[in-house]
């Protein structure tokens, strides 16, 4: 588990509210949850501490996690949009043998792509929000799927999931710009049943990952 | 009977040299379009006075809903399709801040150069040094892309993919979220949706 940002990257931010300080707020809820369900997490940022992407990346992948959960607040300007959503990375475009452009771009096949969709699926389905691609994923890797208006995953690319090697998503518990959204993560209680239902869907993904 | 012939002879060679002349000056502005394709603007303007207003589509976004939003706006019909172009970024970029229907924009956030090459690529380097840190978030910075994208794509066929440089360079990202570089092209904008400017 990544709490994205850190340090002196503070990641978004809504007035007073800061992404980093979210992100560990939350990650530290689901660490507990986690770990009350029997598993053993990885964590990735430790308090206010600065990780540079290359680190979090090698720290991940080298982590034989069954699965990695990326947490990233968001903000939007017209204050309607709210949490949560996932993300999820599209599958490559071209051929693994060119390292240069997997070096560069990173490359995510089409397997991996596949379990990362089902990790997303799972949580979306216990987070009781719509576990279809949103209108705005990208062409690749829907596979035939239509979006759904209220799609709540986005395969789109993402700068803290493209060189991971292992199923991963983004998950955005909330967005700052959302004054609903703050009061209910500033609630103990929801927070807590937020970080119970991602716990119940990964475990479900585990379940049927072969 | 001399003098006959010496004026057919000046008369023919005053007819190649006129034809010669409006053969040179009709060819001359499609070769420097052809440059102007593969280079970026000169400091030239973007349209004529004369030019006939080309409505064009902008994806904006609706600020009740938060959800993406078509809206029009109208750019100059100009000789070259690559000012064409590069007046609907600007449109895109510089649309509307206030309002029911918003452009996904931060302040700050402008255009350093545009360009476009022979093989269907429409390159847009922006800058981002005067948007404030932390204004722009994944979906944010989704809409914009796709903003772009679409801006690009469905109001030019003769746009395949899109490229965004940030201040010049091949950056990994526009604000630290959404990945640049592996294909801003494949958004759900199909060819079919695709419609000249016209």
């Amino acid at each position: 588990m990544d709490a994205a940002h850190g340090g002196s990257d503070l990641g978004v931010k809504s007035g007073r509210e800061v992404e980093k300080d979210w992100n560990n707020k939350v990650a530290q809820v689901l660490q507990k949850a986690f770990e009350d369900g029997g598993f053993e997490v990885v964590v990735i940022r430790k308090g206010d501490a600065s990780v540079t992407a290359d680190k979090r990346n090698e720290l991940i992948n080298t982590s034989q996690a069954s699965a990695a959960i990326i947490l990233h607040a968001d903000r939007e300007f017209t204050g309607a949009q709210k949490g949560p959503y996932l993300v999820v990375e599209p599958p490559s475009k071209f051929d693994p043998a060119e390292t240069s452009e997997s070096q560069r771009w990173g490359f995510i096949s089409l397997t991996q792509f596949h379990s990362s969709l089902k990790l997303a699926k799972a949580i979306a389905q216990k987070l009781d929000v719509e576990p279809a691609f949103s209108p705005l994923s990208d062409s690749r890797g829907l596979g035939g799927e239509t979006p759904a208006a209220d799609g709540r995953i986005y395969c789109l690319p993402h700068q803290s999931l493209r060189y991971l090697t292992l199923p991963a998503v983004v998950l955005t518990p909330l967005f700052l710009t959302s004054s609903s959204d703050l009061k209910k993560f500033s609630r103990a209680e929801y927070l807590s049943d937020f970080a119970a239902r991602v716990v119940r869907g990964t475990s479900e993904f585990l379940q049927l990952a072969p | 009977m001399k003098q006959a012939w010496l004026v057919k002879f000046i008369g023919t060679l005053t007819v190649l040299a006129v034809t010669g002349w409006v053969v040179w000056k009709w060819r001359s502005p499609a070769t420097a379009e052809k440059v102007i394709l593969v280079s970026k603007a000169s400091n030239a303007p973007l349209y004529e006075a004369h030019d006939k207003p080309a409505t064009i589509v902008l994806k904006a976004v609706e600020m009740e809903s938060g959800r993406p939003a078509n809206i029009t706006a109208t750019i100059r019909q100009s000789k070259s399709r690559y000012n064409q172009m590069k007046q609907a970024v600007l449109a895109f970029l510089r649309g509307p801040k206030t309002g029911k229907f918003q452009v996904p924009v931060p302040e700050g956030m402008e255009l350093n150069e545009f360009y476009f090459t022979p093989l269907g690529v429409a390159v847009v380097d922006l800058s981002v040094n005067q948007a404030k840190a932390g204004s722009l978030g994944f979906y944010e910075e989704t809409l914009l892309i796709k903003g772009l994208i679409e801006v690009l794509s469905r109001n030019f066929f003769e746009v395949k993919q899109v490229k965004v440089l940030v201040d010049g360079q091949d950056a990994p990202t526009l604000m630290g979220h959404y990945a640049l570089g592996t294909n801003e092209s494949s958004g759900p904008v199909s060819a079919a949706e695709n419609a000249p400017v016209n």
